[in-house]
This record gives C-alpha cells, structure tokens and sequence, in this order.
C-alpha cells in the first residue's frame, strides 16, 4: 500500500514543503529510506519502528520503503520523524484519512516509547503552509505556543503518536489551538523586561551618543577603559531603538524558531542584542557550517550586535562583517546548496583605549604614547570606515555613581528617537525607506543641505583635524540624525560641531 | 692619514666604545700611536681586554680610509674630532667627553652659543608636552639653542616647540647619527637639521641599544648651559642626565608639579634638593644671563559662553561629562564651544573627548 503525507524542510531561513511517501509490499522485510537524507534522518527509521511498536501497532515483516521528495534537497533534523510514522501507519490501514491529507503538514520527533518532541522552525513552517494552502498543522505539543498564533489555520499539538492516530482517524476530537497574535504582541510587550537606561547614572556623553546612534541607526564604537560602563551601556540600547512592529516581530521569531532559541516564547517582542566573544570564528559570526546555520549576524537581526573587545577580534573576521552590513543581508554557498540569511543589525563595538586598559589615568597606565598609538590604529580597518560615531568612556566618580540624580529611562529616550526615525521615514515617503546611516552621497546633497556658514565651519574642521572625504561625509549624516532629534529641518552649526565631537579617532 | 683618519679609525672598531678609547688614549697619547702600536705592546699595556686587541688587529687589515670617508660623505655626515675648531666648546671642559662627534646638520657651528637642555620623560602627561613646548618655544625667541635627546614624549615637545619658535635645535642620539630612533620621528630628525643638528658618538650604522641612553645624557648635559626637567617619574633617565649636569656645576631647573602626580614627583623631589624651580621663561633667561624683554603676547577675546568653557579647561585632562556638569549647556553647544576653541589653537583632544587648553 501506498500513502503520501507532507512535511517540510528547513533551509536557511526559507521552508521548502516535502512529501513523505510510504510504500509497503511484499518481499524480504527491510525498512529502506531515500531521498537525499543527512544521517540523523536516515537514523530516524529505528526510532519510527521502535515507537510504532510501542504505542501498540505492528510492523509487518514485509519490505517498506520511504520516500522523502524532491529528492534534490537535503533533509535534515529530527521533524520527519513523526511523518514517517503517520506514512508507515497510513500505508498499514491503521490511519484512515479522516483528515484531507493533501491540506494537512506534520512534523515532530519520536522518542522511543511513542512520544513526541519539540523541533525547531515551526513558525516558519506553519506561515510556509498556510501560504501554500495547508489547512491542518500537527506538531509537537511543546511548539504549541508559537504555533497557535497563526490565523485561519488549525493547528494541533501533539504529546504522543498514539494521540496522533487517534486525531486522524477522528477518535479523538480536539480544538485547534488558536491564540490572537495582536494579543499576544500586546501582552509580551507589557511583560517584557528589558535592562533600562536609568540604571546607568552620568556617563551624559556617551548616552547622547547612544541616542544619535539610535536614532539613525549609525554604527557605534566605544573607547575607554575597563569598567566604564561600555557593555551596560550596549546592553541598553535595544531598548531606545524603535520598539518593533508586529511584521517586525515574526521576522525575528522565524529565525529565533529556526535556530532552536526560542525558549518558552511565543512571539519574541524586543529587538535582540548579540553579544558574542571576540574568539569568535568567521562562520559562527556571519553563518555557515556544512549544513547551512544563521550566524550571529542573523541572530542580532533588527537588533543590536556588541563587539566587545572589539581589538582582540580577528581580522578576517572582523573583515568578513563588512559586506553584510552594507547590504542588509548575507548570502552564504555551500556544497548542499546556497541560503539568503537578512542580517540587518546596529553595530555597537567596544575598545579599550590601549593594551592595559586604563590610559589616559597614569596612575595605572603606563603605556608610552606610541604604544596607545599602536594599540588604537589596530581598531582601524574597513568596519571603522563603516562606524560612524566614536565615543571616548572614562569611569563614572564613585559619588556620581550612588547620586539619586533623576536619570532618563529608556521609556523617555525611545520617545525622542522615535521621532526622530519617524522623520525620516517621511523624507523617504514615495521610496524605500532608509536611515540616515545608509544615505548615499547623491541621497546627503539631496536631503542633507549644508548652509554657508556650517559649510565653512566644516572646511575649516575638515582641515584642522585632516579628516577624508568619508569623514566629511559621515559628519554630515550624524548631523542629519541630530538635527532630526532636534526635529529641525535645517543642519545647523551645533549639529555639525556635535557630530565633529564624536567623529572617529582616525 | 692623519690625526682625524686615526681617530675615525679607532672609532670604527667593533665594540669601541667611549670608556676603552679613553683608557687607550691615555696611555698611547694619540690614535696614531694606538694604530702602530704592536700586538705585544697593546697586550703589556693591559688597558684593553684580548678580544678587543683581536679587533684591533683585524681593523687595521680591513680599514680603508678612503672608503670610510667616502660613507660618512654619502649620508651627510661630519666626523668631528676635539681637534676640529668646530667641535663644541663646553664639550672641552668635561672630563668623560667623547673625543669625537658624529655630526648631521647645518648648525654645527652655532652649538657655543647659549644653550640650555629641555629633558624629561618619555612617558608623559599633556602637562609636561604642553611646559616643554612653552620654554622651548619661548627661548628660542632669544636665540638659545635647545638641546634635547629626540625621544619620545617631553624631548619631542622640546624639539618641536624650538622649531615653533623658530630657533635652533640640537640632538643628540642614543644610535648612529643616520638612523632615526624612535621612527615615527622622522619628520622631527629632518627639520632639526635644517638649522641645527644631530649628534651623536656612536659611528653611522649603530642600533639604538638601551644602555646607550644614559650615555649619550652626559653629552646633552654637557652642551648646555642649564638643563630643564619638565616632567620626571620618581625614577628616571633625566635624573641620570640631572646628575651629570651637578657633577659639571652645569644649573638644573626643574617644573614643578601638583605633588600626587605620579610624573612630577622627580622634578618636585629635585626641587625640594636645590633645583632651581621654572614657573616662567624669565626664571630661565635669569638662569643662563639674559635679560628679558616682554614678548609681544596677542589678547585672547572670546564670546561669553566660550570664555566661560575656556576658563574650565586645564591643562589636565578633563572629561566632556566632567567640563558639562560645570555648566548649563547643552551637548550640542558644549561640542560646539569645544570645537570652536580647538579650532582656535586654544583647547586639545588628546584622548577621545577628554579636553585640554593648550595656550
């Protein structure tokens, strides 16, 4: 007998829909799989057979084959587990279609005794189907949470295969799991508890900068020494960019799902921050491995990605970051086939400002000028040229660090940066919508109108600290970016000079 | 060959240094006998070790006068011997002097005039960079010659600051004249022998080496007329070069500084001793017998707030968040206002948005 049930494969990011067929006749008993299969699937015919047998069904000695198709693509993970055991039973009789089979996607993995587990990239997978005219979902009872917020489908949760069968063959009759998702979006952001800004007392400076940074979305790097406060301030920040909207939301949950992060969450309501150590290797940052994973860069999407340490970074890796965050997204090839990851992230790097950490304080430094010199120019490089702020950090004094001052919280701040995108967004009405981090040069003498007077001020700064072109240029964005928190139209002398102040140190 | 040939030639030898051409120069009297003398001869007179006769030996097979000649003409540079009527005067009176000078430069000849050397640490605060720079500037406009050690930090500012001024300037290296150590101060080693000149005992070619430093502070004590320690640590070179100049009764200056800060504590410590304490150019023209006459000084005008942020600013490294809690302004006005200044010559960055004055 032959059966076909559909399941689905992860790659990249995107979700291909598979078609597991089963077909069972006579002939010496063997359980053969095909289909492009990497081993952990190939290994899951011992898990079907032996769950099947416990949940109280029979196996016939006779010769099974199972197909998983396109045979093109690669199939990987633990999902097709629970397919494969509702193929082998359709195919058996057990299963009869009480279910329109063609409209229904399972996936699940099996433990040995019939039950069903967890895997990654349901949301995905359900938002693929329903978008290919899948009606019916069943899947592990412990995704049930991202999975019930998809709309006009009905989605079952699954603890074990026998309750799968009974639910196809209509024995068991249970109520599609469904929960709002604008209900959900509410509710996670109520709860959602984010580091704030107003546990950061003085360090005025440097979250101004954080704010312009924000605001614009312009790259950052910190310079100062150990203890200043860098990391608690990086940390912070998703919480002043732009709180996400719903479409915006998905989007980060799709990968978070794919990538088996997602934890207890249903739907992930705050920007992510990544914060991944400078040992890092190239593919773990940017993505890759032979079977194709999103790297951190893809984590940190619509978020924050840290760079701490960011000296100690090798270079090709460091090196490797500098096309994705030009292009918004990465594109990585491997033997098994080519995936698109989006990896549209604000780059916040910290740096100490020499080997020991702690120049210019003398009384623990002893670095000679040259060496700070030396230490810094190893910063510079082709992401430095893709940084647009730079701000210097010293320690906060002990009596303002435990000063009861009223301090801005996060609250306050996203307000004015809020404003300040929405700004933006109406200067690019009619086309694609971009920050002021990402204006080309035709885009700044458009948008950016420098006066005389502020154009002078700017030759003269220009000439004085011998910046570039590229310096020149950057200047001009971060002071668009100010001149939007401020909501003035025009870029005036202390926008320019405020962006002169954080220009970078090379 | 004569006098100077002899002498270029004892130099040349391997590892012959000041202390081992002193001994041998007491007891042969001149280059010339050293060079004639025989093995046996140089061994009896047991003034130098039987590795360095061996040197001898062989130098004497290999040296080729013209050919030396020749070099030292190729990279500019003038072999002058205490015979020479150029060599420096006050060098004449120091018993430790070295008997010749490599020289680079077109100043040679103005080294008697007064000089006084501007010295200190290497590691340094915007402090001691911003006093060297001042005094070195300043008695350059009284055509005193500066004389410093071109190495990082405070001798760097002192060269720089008589180049402002546009006086001569003199250095006396650690390494053969021809090479420029430290690196980076390639500029610095050019423009200084526009005028004045680069200086140095050890033959062309010489690496720097560590304790060659300390060494060559004699000399730099030795060409002037006082010394000036702008900054120094507890412990450091410019203490050595202070001691050179007592033994010589050679006036040492010092800078004060606040009495917490680790980089005055040498110059503090040598004024409480007896050095002679600089608050002013004219305590140094006092010093070496100038009289002063006032400079022009141009009048600073600011506009009110920026007087206000200028009256802030220190000479010690103040943060923006330090300089803004002193006042009402506002981020954009403040960097406004400090950047105004810097472009003005009047306020540094010398670390990311730290802030000093600088006039």
């Amino acid at each position: 007998m032959f059966s076909r049930v559909i399941s689905a494969a992860i790659r990249g990011i995107s979700i291909e829909l598979i078609n597991v067929e089963t077909d069972i006749s006579d002939g010496l008993p063997a359980f053969d799989m095909v289909g492009l299969l990497s081993s952990e699937v190939r290994e899951s015919k011992e898990r079907v057979r032996i769950s099947i047998k416990n949940s109280g069904r029979k196996i016939p000695p006779k010769r099974i084959t199972v197909n998983l198709s396109p045979a093109a693509i690669r199939k990987e993970g633990g999902l097709y587990d629970l397919p494969i055991a509702v193929g082998v039973l359709m195919a058996l009789q057990v299963i009869k279609q009480v279910f329109d089979m063609k409209k229904t996607l399972i996936v699940g993995e099996l433990g040995l005794d019939g039950s069903v587990h967890a895997v990654c990239g349901v949301l995905p997978i359900i938002l693929e189907g329903k978008a290919r005219g899948i009606k019916n979902f069943i899947i592990p009872r412990a995704n049930i949470k991202e999975g019930a917020i998809i709309e006009g489908v009905q989605v079952f949760g699954v603890e074990s295969l026998e309750e799968t069968e009974k639910i196809l063959n209509g024995i068991l009759c249970v109520k599609p799991e469904y929960k709002d998702i604008r209900e959900v979006y509410e509710q996670n952001r109520r709860r959602e508890k984010q580091p704030d800004f107003s546990e950061i007392n003085g360090q005025e400076n440097l979250k101004r900068a954080a704010e312009i940074a924000a605001a614009g979305m312009h790259n950052l790097l910190m310079v100062g020494p150990p203890g200043s406060g860098k990391s608690m301030l990086a940390a912070r920040i998703p919480s002043i960019l732009p709180a996400p909207n719903l479409d915006e939301c998905i989007e980060i949950t799709k990968i978070y799902s794919i990538a088996g992060l997602l934890g207890e969450t249903s739907l992930i309501t705050k920007r992510p921050f990544r914060a991944p150590h400078h040992t890092i290797t190239e593919k773990a940052l940017i993505g890759g491995g032979n079977r194709i994973k999103a790297g951190e860069i893809t984590l940190a999407h619509k978020g924050v990605l840290f760079l701490d340490e960011f000296a100690e970074f090798k270079r090709d890796t460091i090196e490797a970051l500098r096309q994705p965050v030009e292009t918004g997204s990465i594109t990585i090839s491997r033997i098994y086939g080519t995936c698109q990851f989006p990896a549209k992230f604000m780059v916040v790097a910290a740096a100490n400002p020499c080997k020991c950490g702690y120049y210019p304080d003398r009384s623990k430094c002893c670095c000679s000028e040259h060496e700070v010199h030396k230490y810094l120019s190893r910063l510079n490089g082709p992401m430095i040229d893709r940084m647009d702020l730079c701000v210097g950090v010293l320690p906060v004094e002990a009596k303002e660090l435990i000063s009861n001052k009223e301090t801005q919280n996060s609250e306050q701040i996203r307000k004015r940066v809020s404003v300040a995108v929405n700004i933006q967004k109406e200067r690019c009405q009619g086309k694609r919508f971009r920050f002021n981090s990402e204006l080309s040069i035709d885009e700044i003498k458009n948008c950016c109108p420098v006066g005389k007077k502020e154009q002078e001020l700017l030759f003269q700064a220009l000439e004085t600290f011998k910046m570039s072109a590229r310096g020149y240029y950057k200047t001009i964005r971060v002071a668009r970016t100010i001149a939007d928190l401020e909501e003035s139209e025009s870029i005036r002398e202390e926008h320019i000079s405020e962006a002169l102040g954080f220009r970078m140190i090379f | 060959m004569i006098y100077d040939d002899y002498m270029l030639w004892l130099f040349s030898i391997k590892n012959m240094w000041q202390k081992k051409i002193e001994t041998l120069l007491t007891y042969f009297q001149t280059p010339e006998n050293i060079y004639k003398a025989s093995e046996t001869i140089l061994e009896k007179s047991n003034c130098i070790k039987a590795k360095d006769i061996a040197e001898i030996m062989e130098s004497r097979n290999t040296f080729d006068i013209q050919k030396e000649r020749k070099k030292l003409e190729a990279l500019n540079i003038q072999f002058i011997t205490e015979k020479n009527k150029l060599f420096p005067k006050r060098l004449l009176h120091i018993s430790d002097r070295p008997r010749a000078l490599f020289v680079r430069g077109q100043g040679i000849e103005y080294l008697n005039a007064p000089s006084a050397a501007i010295i200190g640490a290497r590691v340094c605060s915007p402090y001691g960079i911003y006093t060297a720079q001042k005094f070195a500037r300043e008695l350059s406009c009284y055509q005193v010659n500066i004389i410093s050690g071109m190495a990082r930090g405070i001798d760097s500012a002192a060269h720089t600051g008589a180049l402002e001024g546009e006086g001569r300037t003199y250095a006396v290296l650690g390494c053969g004249a021809d090479i420029c150590y430290p690196p980076e101060n390639k500029e610095l080693y050019d423009r200084i022998q526009e005028t004045g000149a680069v200086l140095s005992e050890y033959p062309p070619g010489t690496r720097p080496a560590a304790w060659q430093f300390p060494q060559r502070n004699r000399i730099i004590s030795g060409l002037s007329d006082c010394i000036l320690i702008t900054e120094a640590k507890q412990k450091s070179g410019s203490l050595i070069t202070a001691g050179y100049a007592l033994e010589k009764g050679i006036d040492v200056c010092a800078v004060p500084g606040r009495i917490n800060d680790p980089f005055s504590q040498g110059c503090n410590k040598l004024i409480r001793e007896g050095a002679i304490p600089v608050l002013d150019t004219s305590d140094l023209l006092t010093v070496l017998g100038i009289s002063y006459k006032s400079l022009e000084k141009k009048q600073i005008f600011l506009e009110k707030k920026n007087e206000v942020v200028y009256s802030i600013l220190s000479f010690h490294l103040q943060s923006i968040d330090e300089i803004a809690q002193r006042t009402t302004l506002k981020s954009g006005e403040l960097h406004h206002i400090l950047l105004q200044l810097q472009l003005a010559g009047l306020a540094e960055e010398p670390v990311k948005n730290c802030y000093t004055r600088k006039k």
